[in-house]
């Protein structure tokens, strides 16, 4: 009886806080002001004294949307230099990454104003557009009023190029992201190894270091949804393309079968890679590296900062200096013994979606943010900006090093094929580097399979009759 | 005697010594969590793994850096609240209404709750957020909290139908005789006889509400933003902050423990009492 | 029935208000299910006989018929979804109720600080299903993960839990089972507390061994609660999503994916909602049948 009546009271308790919390109005947007106070580190300096932005005009508030991770914090350090410069306010939004395209394509397809800005990845932006769920740039471009004197949009190719559809401009770059290979200096000096240049020493240096089970020679990353992004590596070097220029697809030819081997075989034959590799992507390559437990890795220059940061990465580091070092992506010796070089990248940029009631704003936030200004400010603060007047600013060289590399494999770099069917041909792909790894198929078998369904997926988008 | 008595004794070590195992399973993977969230970062791939160390509230720290992990905490916990405080008053009224009243239809309205039950939220959530946009109700609790309750409403049917059931109608109608009202009975006589069944729904509803993930990433933003969305945004495509995400989801248990140990006796009486006859 | 006719001849005429009474009490959570569902629902189901496509929908959304749902059982990789599905099930569900009967068993006598035993087993069920994920992908990391630090020093060879495809899905069967056996364990206990005791009595003078009487009483007479439970934890596992999509992402080659990873990665990622909504609609469908052969059952024993 008496617990009974306890129980009884719990409840009414609960039901009657429950139905009062759930009346009392959902916190005012009060999330700005915190957001952009996360504790400062080293934040860009040189901004403001270039700022010469003339006379900046007043614009309403705006609403950022960008996916967690350095960027955003990136994000945050920059529009914080923006405000300052024009005080004009950004609010920004963070939205967890697994379900961050999902969300955007949710938003932009309601019609919702919520977001003025969106951070997105190249290869969404097809879908987007046909989809009219975009606004296009050129009108602001063409408008001597709204556009900056000092805007060129040559400064952002070759990024913008990947952004713009029908000859018409839908986004401006930001973060373009390729690879280096990361190896140990130390560990090749002590074998007394060069710096593999092609696939032929990379393999024999993944040999001569291999030291089951506690050093591996090289790894890979074949987790599935992400295999591709570290394949494409190895596939743009062996000289693959996906699609010739007639959009017929050519990912299964010689030299597409000759990079799947290769790759598959480092774990399957050569077995210079962990056994796990099947479950790594960006983060686990990233902690195999930092952990010391391999001698070398193809990975994302994102992650040059993380590697070489002896605070971040204590056991390869020996007495403060870091002991991982970067290099192009190795290449294929041709016949006439010049090597040949190929590497995957990665664009990312901003985009305005067309249900935004303050177009303008957005348009001149994004344009500050691709220009030297901007751009300068969010390399200093860690990112890999899209534009090239930015990227040979002598503060900038100075403090990223790592740049000087990026100027010099910028014309090996390949974006795989945008299209409003990349995700189905992205899939495919992944698909038969998964079924490869594992044992399942045989790399011609995969990739021919992988071929069928590209070709099927453009042709239901209409690239191919 | 003796013997009768050994045997009960070695029973009883088997036993406690079997659950205690089953304890020390369950609990090990939390305790790792836990421990993990104490320790500085980079000794989470520490191998052998490091049990001594310098216990650190760095990751906590990190957390709670920027004040808006607070916010969505409560976020969390009022959309749980109420999404259970509303199934369990419409839920146990219909489940009531089952249980007392036959009808034509009556099997195919309770399967119908059931079929709200087993949609995949990924068929619905596109469409629930296109809704919600048209009545500007996106990046608010309400909006979480109407989409929890397909869910919450039919577990809260379900389990209360046999609770009913299990309650003699006979005293409810010797009350109506007396003058009451059938209402009247309901809360008079027949709830209090329930409450256990009230309170085992109302854990068990709180728990999926409060766990709920795909709902939430799409619907809610900034300002409405709850618990687990917070924790994968410890994901991110350049690192994944192991740290951090020990420490939030160490916090996340926090209620969990809490309701597990006021509750369970409510909740094993609860189901004891028929749920699992509905 | 004194009741009624009582009733009855207070309220004679307004007879259609006494029967009207069951709406009273059923309509509000139903208008409200209703409310909330019938666009989301009406507009999915509508969808999946079309051909909606993120690229194409402005040029159109033509009318399909049944080639969504047709195409489903003709498409290799949404069987094969089906099967790694199924197959979890079958081991997961095993394993739950093979080890919660055990622990309901045990956890039915009279034991010291048995609320506590309870509350601390109850704990996994209570967790966040991304903190688990995450954290048994710790745990079973290859190189770092205590699970193989510890066989390792227990003289075993260390296990590719999650990179290779035959221990993925015992890996997520695992999980699962950790997971949920607890709750299992305290819907049967439930059940074994509501048992009548004087079978039990007359057996135990009867001298009946234990496992006689757990075989030919305790389970007969538990028979209506395992089937909820049944019937409960087949809608959960079929639907499973976060825990696996955390640990292998349906991998490797697919050893892991499931129906509901199968769905979003080829129809809502690809924005292909017609097909998702079709092959969403099927797996509700398959679960309704599940549904219906199960509650027949439960009607049949309870009889």
């Amino acid at each position: 009886m008496h617990a009974r009546r306890f129980v009884a009271k719990m409840l009414a308790v609960v039901l009657v806080l429950g139905l009062l919390a759930a009346c009392a109005p959902a916190a005012a947007p009060t999330g700005a002001p915190a957001e952009l106070t996360k504790p400062p580190v080293t934040a860009a300096t040189a901004a403001p004294a270039e700022a010469k932005t003339p006379a900046a005009k007043k614009y309403p508030p705006i609403v950022v949307a960008i996916w967690s991770g350095p960027e955003h914090d990136n994000l945050v350090k920059t529009a914080a230099e923006y405000e300052k410069a024009t005080g004009n306010k950004v609010t920004i939004e963070e939205i967890a990454r697994e379900s961050y395209h999902d969300k955007l394509t949710a938003v932009f397809l309601a019609g919702s104003g919520d977001y003025d800005v969106a951070y997105v990845s190249a290869d969404w932006t097809p879908e987007w557009v046909k989809a009219e769920t975009l606004m296009p740039f050129d009108t602001f471009i063409s408008d001597k009023a709204v556009a900056s004197p000092t805007l060129n949009l040559d400064l952002l190719r070759p990024g913008v190029d990947s952004l713009t559809f029908d000859g018409k401009v839908y986004g401006y770059p930001s973060e373009g992201d390729t690879a280096w290979l990361f190896y140990r200096k130390d560990l090749f000096e002590a074998k007394g190894l060069a710096v593999p240049q092609t696939w032929d020493e990379f393999l024999a240096a993944a040999q001569a270091l291999n030291n089951p089970p506690d050093l591996y020679g090289a790894l890979i990353g074949a987790k599935p949804d992400e295999a591709a992004w570290d394949f494409m590596h190895y596939f743009y070097a062996f000289g693959g393309q996906v699609v010739d220029k007639n959009w017929k697809v050519t990912v299964n030819n010689e030299a597409g079968v000759r990079a799947l081997t290769f790759y598959s075989e480092l774990l399957t034959k050569y077995k210079v890679v962990p056994p796990d590799v099947a479950t790594y992507g960006y983060n686990e390559i990233l902690t195999a590296l930092q952990e010391g437990k391999v001698a070398m890795g193809i990975e994302w220059m994102a992650a040059t900062q993380d590697l070489q940061d002896c605070s971040k990465s204590p056991k390869v580091c020996k007495d403060g200096q870091p002991q991982l070092e970067y290099t192009l992506v190795p290449g294929l010796k041709g016949a006439d013994g010049k090597v040949s070089r190929g590497q995957g990248a990665s664009q990312w940029g901003w985009v305005i979606p067309k249900a935004t009631k303050n177009a303008e704003a957005a348009y001149k936030f994004v344009e500050w943010l691709t220009s030297h200004d901007g751009a300068k400010i969010w390399a200093l603060n860690g990112g890999i900006p899209s534009n090239t007047e930015a990227l040979a600013d002598p503060d900038v060289v100075a403090k990223v090093p790592q740049f000087k590399l990026l100027a010099e494999a910028m014309p090996y770099r390949h974006l795989f094929p945008n299209t409003t069917v990349t995700t189905d041909m992205w899939n495919a792909f992944n698909d038969a580097i998964n079924q490869t790894v594992a044992g399942a198929k045989t790399p011609q078998q995969a990739l021919d399979e992988a071929a069928a369904k590209m070709t099927e997926a453009l042709a239901k988008g209409g690239y191919t009759k | 005697m003796n013997r009768a008595k050994a045997k009960r004794t070695i029973e009883s070590a088997i036993t406690y010594a079997s659950v205690i195992l089953a304890v020390l399973l369950s609990l090990f993977p939390i305790v790792y969590l836990l421990v993990t969230s104490f320790k500085p970062p980079e000794l989470t791939f520490a191998v052998p793994p490091v049990w001594s160390f310098q216990p650190t509230l760095q990751n906590y720290r990190e957390v709670f850096a920027g004040g808006t992990f607070a916010r969505y905490f409560v976020n969390s916990l009022v959309v749980a609240l109420a999404a259970t405080g509303l199934a369990l008053a419409l839920g146990t009224f219909a489940a009531y209404g089952f249980a007392r009243f036959r009808f034509r239809g009556a099997s195919w309205m309770r399967l119908g709750s059931l079929v709200a039950q087993m949609l995949p939220p990924i068929t619905v959530v596109i469409p629930l957020y296109v809704l919600f946009n048209a009545i500007e109700l996106t990046d608010s609790r309400w909006a979480l909290i109407i989409s929890y309750l397909t869910f919450t409403i039919p577990l809260s049917i379900w389990m209360m139908s046999g609770f009913f059931a299990d309650v003699p109608e006979e005293l409810e109608e010797s009350a109506m005789i007396d003058g009451c009202s059938r209402l009247g009975a309901l809360f008079r006589i027949s709830l209090p006889l329930v409450a256990p069944g009230l309170a085992a729904t109302a854990i068990l509803s709180f728990m999926y509400a409060w766990n709920e993930f795909l709902y939430a990433v799409i619907l809610t933003g900034r300002n409405s933003r709850t618990l687990p969305v917070t924790i994968t945004s410890f994901m991110t495509n350049k690192a994944i902050l192991w740290g951090r995400i020990a420490a939030a989801g160490s916090i996340v248990l926090v209620p969990a423990l809490v309701f597990a140990l006021i509750a369970q006796r409510y909740l094993v009486r609860g189901l004891s009492r028929g749920a699992v006859k509905g | 029935m004194r009741l009624q006719r009582a009733t009855a001849a207070r309220q004679g005429r307004r007879g259609w208000l006494r029967r009207l009474e069951p709406v009273f009490y059923i309509a509000p959570a139903f208008l409200v299910l209703a409310a909330i569902l019938a666009y989301p629902l009406g507009y999915s189901f509508w969808l999946s006989f079309h051909e909606w496509t993120l690229r194409g929908f402005r040029q159109g959304v033509p009318w399909v018929g049944l080639d969504n749902y047709v195409g489903l059982f003709s498409n290799v990789e949404f069987v094969s979804s089906l099967r790694v599905t199924f197959t979890f099930m079958a081991g997961a569900l095993t394993l739950e109720f093979l080890f919660g009967m055990a622990l309901a068993l045990l956890l039915d006598h009279d034991l010291k600080g048995r609320g506590l035993m309870r509350s601390l087993i109850l704990l996994p069920m209570m967790c966040t299903n991304v903190v688990i994920g995450l954290t048994w992908r710790l745990l079973f990391n290859y190189n770092f993960g205590l699970v193989n630090y510890y066989l390792v020093r227990l003289g075993l060879a260390p296990v590719e839990w999650l990179s290779k495809p035959a221990m993925a899905l015992p890996s997520v069967i695992i999980v699962d089972v950790w997971n949920t056996t607890s709750f299992v364990a305290l819907l049967l206990l439930a059940g074994l507390q509501a048992l009548p005791e004087e079978p039990f009595e007359a057996a135990r003078i009867d001298g009946a061994s234990w496992w006689q009487v757990f075989r030919y009483l305790t389970l007969p007479l538990l028979r209506p609660t395992i089937l909820v439970a049944l019937l409960w934890r087949i809608i959960d596992t079929f639907r499973i999503f976060d825990v696996v999509y955390l640990l292998t992402a349906g991998g490797p080659a697919r050893a892991s994916e499931t129906v509901s990873i199968y769905v979003y990665r080829y129809g809502f990622q690809t924005f292909n909602l017609g097909f998702a909504s079709a092959a969403s609609y099927m797996m509700i469908l398959i679960m309704l049948i599940m549904a219906v052969v199960l509650a027949r059952l439960i009607g049949r024993s309870e009889a």
